[in-house]
């Protein structure tokens, strides 16, 4: 368990301590990570591990782009909120991608341009929105 | 007082950054590990279930209530269940999240940093306010609504809608995020734009435009999607009516009609169409309506139990009779709202002091006057309500005037003017000009009046104000004659040009 991470810490974290006392950490879980997986799970019904997926990719974002002028917990929420909304938009696309791929649908679609590009269209999502 | 500008980013204020600080800790240690993530979905739905039978059954609780890690999951779960049984068993359902949320407000969580509770709090009010509609009690389900707003307001959720609509692609997000989105989200950013309106109307229009756009293309249940549309709808038209678009006003109010056609209780929203349109009357000058149609609309917000809605009227109320010189009358109508002062958000209050300030100035009661002028300037600082906050400039303005003090009116109303342009409140801001022009005639500077009425005359003809366009001529008509017959400019001139001998 190591402390600061050269090259992504940003303003926000530069009073990160160097190495983290596991109290804290456990503190830190708590209080902030399952709340927010909890929110993830059934606010967007997201399963639990996909929860999770996502609110790691929130403190990954934290980590760039927090402005600590902003109140942090909302600010978490929000995003929180939005990846996941983000999560289930690729679920569906997934999911229509899937049943149109599918080996019934396969004979009729294959070699249509217009199915490369919604393949293409996929996994386009940024999340690099500004927070 | 209140003389500096007003900035948004003022309120915005620091919690806890200190938390962000163990990230980079967290990441790492989680590197590689499946870091725990409580009770699987199954399992918290079956403890949901068996939680739900003992409630119905009046027996005793297996789970601690108080226990946030061994409650949260679950009651979240219940939640979730509530929320899909309430559009085909609503009856039941009231009853039952009646009783759970009477169980969750008496929960004690110590270390609840992200207000869960108050997140379970606000779901639970929501799907007993839906069950409520469904049932056409109406006066229930607006108590629920009230619930709702009262946890809502004070919680880190709206900390959150706020913070989606802090830049134009947060908006953005929000606006398109509302497709991915459950009912409740959509209500719960119709809350807060509601409150956002008078701290940046043009911004909500555009916003609430927006949301009503995505809300259009959505597949939300029956039982809520005509009163969402109608709601955004109406958010619009109201914040048009604060940046002076009338006719604006009139087509979203009535679209906000159309989809309240389809809707199982749409008499409140239909009440507050009403209002929205007696508020443009007001604005019109046309008072003599307002003050004769505000006593039976104010009558159908207490039936309804619609209390918010029921001080907007009687301050709209005692704004006409104020208009229309009846000063007394006036302070009745807003006398029963002091003793409802603890059931209403401050900023509400701060309307009601603010115009209870103004008829005692009008009265000639300065000392009072300005004690509640006062008092209502801090609250609606508080509750970022802009639009007011200008206004206390230009009434404590009024008493300077009347003590002959026309130089710090003039500052307090230019610096009210700027304000009211700044939030796009043209109708306000046309008013401002008004009272500055006479202002500058009391000072002998009738040309500067001139000036200031033919900036706000284009405004009342836009915007069909028919009495403040009349009343603007004739201040117009004195202006010009003064300057015609003031022969000392002239003299000093010709005497200056007179070739020296």
């Amino acid at each position: 368990m190591i402390g600061k991470t050269d090259g992504l810490a940003s303003g926000a974290i530069d009073n990160a301590p160097l190495v983290a006392d596991p109290a804290q950490l456990d503190e830190f879980y708590r209080r902030y990570f399952l709340p927010l997986v909890r929110r993830a799970t059934w606010k967007h019904r997201l399963e639990k591990e996909d929860a999770r997926d996502v609110v790691q990719e929130a403190f990954l974002v934290a980590l760039v782009k927090l402005d600590p002028r902003r109140n942090p917990k909302a600010w978490l929420i929000q995003v929180v909120d939005h990846l996941s909304v983000n999560f289930q938009r690729k679920l569906a696309r997934r999911a229509n991608l899937v049943s149109k791929w599918s080996p019934a649908e396969a004979g009729i679609a294959r070699g249509g341009s217009a199915q490369e590009e919604e393949f293409h269209g996929d996994g386009t999502d940024s999340n690099g929105g500004d927070y | 007082m209140a003389t500096e500008p007003i900035r948004t980013e003022e309120t915005i204020k620091i919690h806890g950054a200190e938390i962000f600080g163990l990230i980079p800790s967290w990441l790492e240690s989680g590197r590689g590990k499946d870091v725990p993530i409580g009770a699987p979905r199954t399992v918290a739905l079956a403890l949901a279930d068996e939680f739900r039978r003992r409630v119905r059954s009046a027996e005793p609780l297996e789970i601690d209530l108080n226990n946030q890690d061994e409650a949260s999951d679950m009651l979240y779960a219940v939640c979730a269940l509530l929320s899909d049984e309430c559009v085909n068993s609503a009856d039941s359902a009231l009853e039952e999240v009646e009783t759970i949320r009477g169980l969750v407000e008496e929960c004690v969580w110590a270390n609840d940093y992200m207000e869960e509770r108050e997140s379970l709090l606000c779901s639970l009010a929501f799907t007993a306010w839906r069950a409520a509609r469904i049932l056409r009690l109406a006066r229930r389900a607006q108590l629920w609504e009230s619930e709702y707003k009262k946890v809502f307001r004070r919680s880190l959720l709206w900390r959150a809608a706020e913070s989606s609509c802090e830049s134009e692609s947060g908006i953005a997000r929000a606006a398109e995020g509302i497709v991915w989105s459950c009912p409740e989200s959509v209500f719960q950013i119709l809350l807060y734009l509601q409150d956002r309106r008078e701290a940046d109307p043009l911004g909500t229009s555009k916003i609430a435009e927006g949301v009503y756009r995505s809300l259009q293309g959505l597949r939300l249940p029956d039982d809520v999607h005509p009163f969402l549309l109608a709601e955004a709808a109406l958010l619009v038209g109201g914040s048009l009516r604060l940046i002076g678009r009338p006719r604006g006003v009139d087509q979203w109010s009535e679209l906000a009609e159309q989809h309240l056609r389809s809707d199982s209780n749409p008499r409140p929203s239909l009440v507050r169409i009403a209002f929205l349109r007696l508020t443009v009357l007001h604005e019109q000058s046309r008072c003599d309506l307002v003050a004769k149609a505000a006593p039976d609309l104010e009558k159908s917000f207490a039936d309804l139990g619609m209390e918010e809605d029921r001080v907007k009227c009687r301050i709209l109320w005692a704004a006409s009779l104020k208009v229309l010189g009846r000063f007394q009358h006036a302070l009745e109508v807003l006398q029963p709202v002091r003793q409802w002062k603890t059931n209403i958000r401050p900023g509400l209050y701060g309307w009601v002091l603010l115009h209870s300030g103004d008829l005692h100035q009008l009265c000639g009661h300065y000392s009072l006057a300005l004690k509640e002028m006062a008092e209502a300037e801090r609250l609606l600082r508080e509750g970022r309500q802009f639009t007011g906050l200008a206004d206390v400039n230009s009434m404590i303005s009024c008493v300077y005037r009347s003590h002959g003090m026309l130089n710090e009116a003039l500052q307090l109303l230019k610096s009210s003017c700027d304000e009211h342009a700044r939030l796009g409140t043209k109708s306000l801001e046309a008013g401002n000009r008004m009272l500055i022009a006479e202002t500058y005639l009391a000072m002998g500077r009738a040309h500067d009046a001139e000036l200031e009425i033919r900036g706000a005359i284009p405004v009342f003809e836009e915007l069909a104000m028919v009495a403040d366009a009349v009343a603007a001529v004739n201040l117009l008509r004195e202006a010009i004659r003064r300057q015609r017959f003031d022969p000392k400019p002239i003299s000093d001139i010709r005497e200056r040009l007179r070739p020296k001998k």
